[in-house]
């Protein structure tokens, strides 16, 4: 809630310094609402600001005050829209008077906006109308009508000068529920006005009981014309010359009062302030979307809304839920849950896979949510091994390019971990013409590719927000290491070879060649003591590049020698590690009949020594100890002892082919023609 | 560097060439393993922008637990600063950039 000024607060429970229920710790007031006295407190188990909106000592004891207030904070909650302020707490304080915590918003309300501005541009005004559409869209869709929205209540956080605010509507303190309509809930009697009078509806100025979410729509319109306009569409000396003219009176068409707006927004607010419910638009997202198009904007960016996007979200999960197999291919505006391989296994009582659980329940929402921002071109979960969970996008921005991004970050940022061994947070990329933000959540990355136009905070704000929603859920699911074990724990006994804490190399068959995927992973693992130059070296050696230090045999000496110690200190399988020499794999395997894979663990365990991985091991594999397992499997190749110089096997007519192989030798690593300096 | 180094109140500072040579630094951290690093990584960063038909990279910062790392690019040079992990890297960022210019 933002602040409106400071005024007096005259209940002794209620001062600064007061502790309410345990939770917040009273700041300051920082002004006063339609019902009550809002403050600035803070949460003393979050540590974070937060509103608190208490109401009026005069109002505690009324019960129909007393719903009205629960009401707005049930509202609030269900609603659940960036759209729309957070309700975190409902509650009475030790007086019996209740509150209502909320987000604290910082930046200023429409009102003010205009105060200072007089009128504002079609583009701010079509921002304004497009996100508060998103907040009464959801709301309408669960059948609540705001019923009091104006300038006051329209609530801008971030820069509001450059566009790049994200609106907030305020107070539902006036709202009604169709479920649960009349003057039981609300108060609300027939002939009372509910509401800011200027900005009513015809029926609401009739003091009807028969008010819908259509209301909202034409007290919106009454916002877009002040904004477009400087002035309200009805006016007049008094009161009832006010109403008169809202139930009785056609406005003035705004492109007389603001020469150079479009003729067609004339038609949109006809259409808009009729006063006739039924010949209004039909939705929120339909009367945005037209005003869109009235001011000559493309109006894709204004075609998602929290409904659609819910419901969207919503088919996508349910597909999930019933055929892991059968995702929807991305078209445009909407979001997709990629089914994660491990559903279509039989799932066990233990099971608790983070990417599976936030995907069916949560992501698709956190991701519509950020995406909401505008020119965001589109938003993803991936997972620990780069595989989409979950995607948005605005723009049909596919899945296969988040993962395309998000393999080549970590790729890159693979060389900072010769800096630091702590896990990466965020990275933020500017390029010339888009941004790309990523939050790391758990094991999983979050990453929203954005336009130059994204103002960055408003981006960084909506990512946060949603990257602590993934968090949320993941620490729901019973946390990302926990699911992770219990994914290696439902794995069937024979698929694996080896556990540790850091990672589990499965492998059905000895011979099977090592996929890539792995080879990254160990030389992750085991190139870190060798310093930045020496993982370099690895990477590029393993993937058929040119070295880039002369001693390399040295070096794989050393490295091979590592592998070494680590499999017996880790239990790790040394023929998975091990550099193996073409002798030892010739003759030639054929295919393998299924494919290697390696699970990894969440960053946070990704140490190269973990103290806990044999005593972890054990619990994962309990049916079958390591070295049993190693025996169930195909003789695996002998290790060789660490001085052995693993790369020094000649490949016959290798030296033909390569002009400068004087000074090399080409060797087989992994079924790979390397070089290697003599 | 001095001055920057003041301005941004991060732990080090460093001008390097495109290919990760330091040119010169301030502040205390190893400003070679950084630039080093920067460069290698900057590489792969900007292939992003050819995916993406982003065009170039101009600018930017990783947050870790406990470090955040800055980068401003330009033609032929990188300016690279190194600091305690903050909320708002952002603002760092874009005053490296700044500086950079």
């Amino acid at each position: 809630m933002p602040a409106n000024g400071p005024s007096s607060e005259s209940a002794p429970s209620i001062f600064p310094g007061a502790t309410i229920s345990g939770r917040f710790r009273l700041e300051r007031l920082l002004g006063r609402g339609s019902m009550g006295s809002v403050w600035l407190a803070r949460h003393l188990t979050l540590d974070v600001d937060v509103a608190v909106k208490f109401i009026d000592a005069a109002f505690r004891d009324q019960k129909d005050h007393r719903n009205r207030f629960a009401l707005e904070a049930q509202a609030a909650a269900r609603i659940n829209s960036p759209h729309v302020v957070n309700v975190l707490d409902f509650g009475a304080e030790t007086s019996g008077r209740l509150y209502i915590a909320m987000e604290y918003l910082q930046g200023e309300d429409v009102s003010k906006l205009l105060e200072r501005s007089g009128r504002l541009s079609p583009a701010v005004t079509a921002r304004i109308v497009s996100h508060a559409c998103r907040g009464l869209g959801r709301a309408h869709a669960l059948g609540i009508a705001h019923r009091d929205v104006k300038p006051e209540n329209l609530f801008l956080v971030g820069a509001s000068e450059d566009e790049g605010f994200v609106l907030k509507i305020l107070d539902f303190g006036v709202a009604k529920s169709a479920k649960k309509s009349g003057k039981d809930l609300v108060g609300t009697v027939v002939g009372q006005l509910v509401g800011s009078p200027a900005y009513m509806s015809p029926e609401q100025a009739h003091g009807s009981l028969d008010v819908d979410f259509r209301s909202d729509l034409f007290s919106l319109a009454v916002v877009a014309y002040h904004c477009l306009t400087g002035v309200v569409p009805f006016g007049g000396d008094s009161l009832a010359e006010l109403l008169i003219g809202i139930v009785s009176k056609d406005p003035i068409p705004v492109t007389r009062l603001t020469p150079g707006l479009p003729r067609a927004l004339d038609d949109w607010f006809q259409r808009a302030l009729d006063k006739n419910p039924a010949r209004r638009f039909a939705s929120a997202k339909d009367l945005a979307q037209a005003f869109h198009m009235a001011i000559g904007q493309n109006a894709s960016s204004a075609t998602d809304y929290s409904s659609s996007s819910l419901a969207v979200g919503a088919r996508a999960t349910a597909v999930t839920a019933r055929a892991p197999t059968a995702a929807r291919r991305p078209t445009g505006n909407e979001t997709v849950v990629h089914p994660n391989p491990a559903t279509s296994r039989p799932a066990s009582a233990h099971h608790a896979d983070v990417s599976n659980h936030t995907a069916s329940t949560g992501v698709p929402l956190a991701l519509a949510q950020v995406a909401e921002v505008a020119n965001v071109l589109g938003i993803a979960l991936v997972g620990p091994e780069g595989e989409p969970v979950a995607h948005h996008s605005l723009m049909g921005l596919p899945a296969n390019t988040f993962s395309d991004v998000t393999r080549r970050v970590k790729e890159s940022l693979d060389t900072f971990e010769s800096l630091e061994s702590t896990r990466n947070q965020a990275l933020a990329l500017y390029f010339e013409s888009a941004t790309v933000l990523i939050r790391w959540v758990e094991s999983h990355a979050v990453i929203v590719v954005g336009t130059e136009q994204v103002h960055p905070t408003v981006l960084s704000v909506s990512l946060n927000a949603a990257a602590s929603k993934l968090q949320t859920l993941a620490k729901q699911a019973g946390g990302a290491a926990i699911a992770f074990r219990s994914t290696i724990s439902s794995l069937p006994d024979n698929e694996f070879s080896e556990v540790s804490g850091t990672a589990l190399v499965a492998r059905q068959s000895a011979h099977d060649p090592v996929p890539d995927q792995t080879i990254a992973r160990l030389t992750q693992l085991f190139a870190k003591p060798l310093g930045a130059v020496g993982r370099l070296a690895i990477q590029q050696r393993l993937k058929g590049g040119k070295p880039t230090v002369q001693a390399y045999s040295d070096f794989v000496k050393r490295l091979s020698s590592l592998i070494e110690d680590a499999a017996e200190r880790e239990a790790f399988s040394a023929d998975a590690l091990r550099l193996v020499p073409y002798a030892e794999v010739a003759p030639p395997v054929p295919p393998p009949a299924r494919v290697a894979a390696l699970v990894s663990a969440p960053p946070s365990t990704q140490k190269l020594v973990p103290p806990a991985g044999a005593a972890i091991a054990p619990k994962l594999v309990a049916p079958v100890a390591p070295s049993a397992q190693r025996s169930a499997l195909p003789t695996p190749p002998r290790a060789l002892p660490p001085s052995a110089d693993l790369t020094a096997t000649p490949v016959p007519g290798a030296a033909a082919t390569d002009p400068a192989a004087k000074a090399k030798k080409s060797v087989l690593y992994r079924g790979r023609k390397i070089e290697v300096d003599e | 560097m001095d001055a920057i180094l003041k301005e941004l109140k991060v732990q080090g500072v460093a001008r390097s060439s495109d290919s990760g040579e330091t040119l010169e630094s301030a502040g205390g951290f190893d400003a070679e393993t950084l630039c080093a690093v920067a460069s290698v990584a900057a590489g792969q960063l900007r292939d992003i922008g050819d995916v993406l038909s982003a065009g170039r990279l101009e600018r930017w910062y990783l947050v870790t637990e406990q470090q955040a790392y800055y980068v401003s690019e330009r033609t032929g040079s990188r300016l690279v600063a190194a600091g305690e992990a903050v909320r708002n890297a952002e603002a760092t960022s874009k005053a490296l950039h700044r500086a950079a210019r």
